[in-house]
């Protein structure tokens, strides 16, 4: 069997196979030798015996860092074959960047992973996905990042050493739409729509700036000097006006924005919005066609009635957050010490995850910041991670991404029984960070 | 006469002694309006107390503790509901029905139209909670629009038909989907019932539903 050739500064922490894909975490230099069990164990190598049809070993395929290392990134990844050739070809998955070379580098692996399928003499072809567990936590130097203190209640820093740049997943927000001009964000707005007025351009008229807000937690332009941080430092959002100046929007409109959202191809769509307490057909049809057309919903579990405490949506439901359908994440509030928000519905079943929800700092209208609390909050902090997870990783499904995010959360038993994970999103841990 | 008086004062001493007795102070009798002066009575004479019952608001969720709030409601919005000035209309149709099955209320409002809005509906539906009170939970919609997919094998322009025929109009089809949204005159409630039960029996139609309103969470 091959080797898999270990360079003497690396330790390779885990190998995790699943529905082809190979997952291999490759941390910073720190150790030694890879532990035993993983060096040229073939077995745990997906692969896909294509064309060799013979009773012949299959070659081993293996993934080495290479030496060079740029800023705690590995920025050179190094396949390496039977006898410490490259006897492979080699192809990028859609979406990742990079080239491989012919000394079997894959290249400019500057920040995150990139999936990679290699093909060997034999015929035989795996999928890895290169997750690089790197560094420490990066701090942002946004001047008013110290108010956003929750991102490192949900490991954000430690996210951002492995991707800060969501650019290459479109995101729509169907809200009050974004202040188009806010330095804050504005290069990382795409142009939106306005399906109240039916009319290109989505800027935000709301009296609490709860469009401009959500989109800041999703894509604020990061390590700017400048105000806050989004979860994503780059980002591609297309906020799509379908709530008025006052917060309201009817479901016609949502629905149009949702059409909007499929136009532009975006992957994810965040809905900080709720309150519907009757079944409504239309609505449920078109997030289950954005599912069908791969796209994640990711909604506010609502702020409760009319008396603002939190309800059990399983019990009484509230949509369009307990439509319960497979491509939605549903998201509670919680606040620092992770114990669920007031204000905040809950429910086992209708409800996936919780994310910080109370006192959340972020961009407001006219180059202003501030402070608002709700699910509304919750719910584009896991949408800014779902797409940090998507551009890390391009080829995993809508499956993939909602099990991943739903695999990777800290529990706390304050949310046992409220939501479906008993926990509260981990940017890092969902990007596969190993401290 | 003497006997007759003796008879008499003993008569007037025995109401007197029942009177007396009647209204003599129950002092564990509890003060609803002083529930701690209660709470205090209770500890010290437990054998004769009568429970205090938390005082139960229609419409509004009744708690022994509040949960701590983490924060105020943004203004302009309604926490955990909708904007005010969606209900600033006048009220044109109130309707409150008391459910055989449950005893409990189904009330239907229609606002007047605002400059902001057209015609706002509001169907507020009582239950009982996980602890046995009384909650409302207020559906929203707008007064004038029914929303309804077409039926597999019917055609725009039956609807359109169907539509007129009941006194109203299409006024748009959502893109890519069989959804359309009929407007009528709104100024008659009745209208709105009539139309939405209409359309659900019609054989052109798949579903017929409001036009309901989402809020900002």
């Amino acid at each position: 069997m091959g080797t898999f050739r270990g360079l003497s500064q690396f330790k390779y922490y885990s190998l995790v196979f699943a529905s082809g894909v190979a997952l291999l975490e490759m941390p910073a230099c720190k150790q030694a030798t890879p532990p035993s069990g993983l060096d040229g164990d073939v077995s745990s190598v997906n692969k896909t015996q294509s064309t060799n049809t013979t009773d012949t070993p299959v070659t081993p395929l293996s993934i080495v860092p290479a030496v060079i290392v740029t800023n705690n990134l590995p920025s050179q990844v190094h396949f390496v074959g039977q006898n410490g050739s490259p006897p492979y070809s080699w192809s990028l998955a859609n979406g990742s960047v990079g080239s491989v070379n012919a000394n079997g580098d894959f290249q400019s692996y500057t920040s995150g992973g990139a999936s990679v399928i290699v093909t060997d003499s034999k015929g035989v072809t795996a999928t890895a996905s290169l997750t690089a567990a790197v560094g420490g936590p990066i701090t942002p130097n946004d001047t008013n990042y110290s108010s956003q203190v929750f991102y490192s209640q949900m490991q954000s820093p430690q996210s951002w050493a492995i991707k800060t740049d969501c650019s290459s997943v479109g995101v729509a927000t169907i809200d009050t739409g974004a202040d188009l001009v806010h330095p804050d964000l504005s290069t990382n707005l795409m142009p939106g729509y306005n399906t109240i007025t039916n009319a290109s351009g989505g800027a935000d008229d709301s009296v609490v700036s709860h469009g401009t807000h959500v989109a800041g937690l999703i894509g604020a332009i990061g390590n700017s000097n400048v105000g806050v941080t989004g979860e994503c430092w780059k980002a591609k959002i297309y906020p799509i006006k379908a709530l008025d100046s006052q917060g309201s929007g009817t479901v016609t409109d949502v629905i149009e924005g949702m059409t909007k959202a499929r136009e532009f191809g975006v992957r994810i769509i965040n809905a900080s919005f709720g309150g519907i307490t009757v079944f409504d057909q239309s609505l449920y049809d078109a997030i289950s066609n954005a599912g069908s057309a791969g796209i994640l919903f990711i909604a506010a579990a609502g702020n409760g009635g009319s008396d603002g405490i939190g309800d059990n949506i399983d019990i009484h439901p509230e949509y369009p957050a307990s439509y319960g359908l497979g491509n939605m994440l549903v998201v509670a509030a919680v606040n620092s010490a992770d114990q669920l928000a007031s204000f905040s519905n809950y429910g086992p079943i209708s409800v996936q995850i919780a994310a910080p929800g109370v006192n959340i700092y972020s961009t407001k209208r006219s180059n202003a910041y501030g402070n608002l609390s709700g699910t509304s909050m919750a719910a584009p902090l896991i949408t800014g991670v779902a797409a940090q997870l998507w551009a890390f990783n391009p080829s995993l499904t809508l499956a993939q991404v909602r099990a991943q995010i739903k695999s990777k959360v800290d529990s706390s038993a304050a949310l046992s029984g409220k939501v479906e994970t008993s926990g509260r999103v981990n940017a890092a841990k969902t990007l596969g960070y190993s401290p | 006469m003497k006997p007759r008086i003796v008879i008499l004062w003993l008569f007037l001493f025995g109401i007197f002694a029942i009177l007396f007795r009647v209204f003599e102070p129950n002092t564990n009798q509890v003060n609803v309006n002083e529930p701690e002066k209660a709470v205090q009575s209770k500890v010290q004479k437990p054998s004769r107390q009568i429970a205090s019952v938390p005082k139960i608001d229609l419409g509004k969720k009744t708690q022994f503790e509040e949960p701590k709030r983490e924060s105020n409601p943004p203004k302009g919005i309604i926490h955990g509901g909708y904007s005010k000035s969606l209900f600033a209309g006048n009220i044109v149709f109130s309707e409150n029905k008391k459910v055989k099955s449950s005893g409990l209320n189904r009330k239907v409002t229609l606002y007047a139209p605002t400059d902001r809005y057209g015609w706002v509906r509001t169907e507020e539906s009582q239950y009982r909670d996980e602890k046995g009170v009384i909650q409302s939970r207020v559906a929203v919609m707008t007064g004038d629009q029914v929303m309804v997919r077409l039926a597999e094998g019917s055609t725009e322009d039956e609807l359109e038909q169907l539509a007129r025929r009941l006194g109203a109009e299409i006024e748009k089809n959502l893109t890519d989907s069989r959804v359309y949204v009929l407007k009528f005159n709104g100024s008659k409630p009745e209208n709105w019932n009539l139309i939405y039960s209409e359309l659900k029996k019609s054989k052109e139609v798949a579903y017929a539903e409001p036009n309901y309103f989402v809020a900002a969470q």
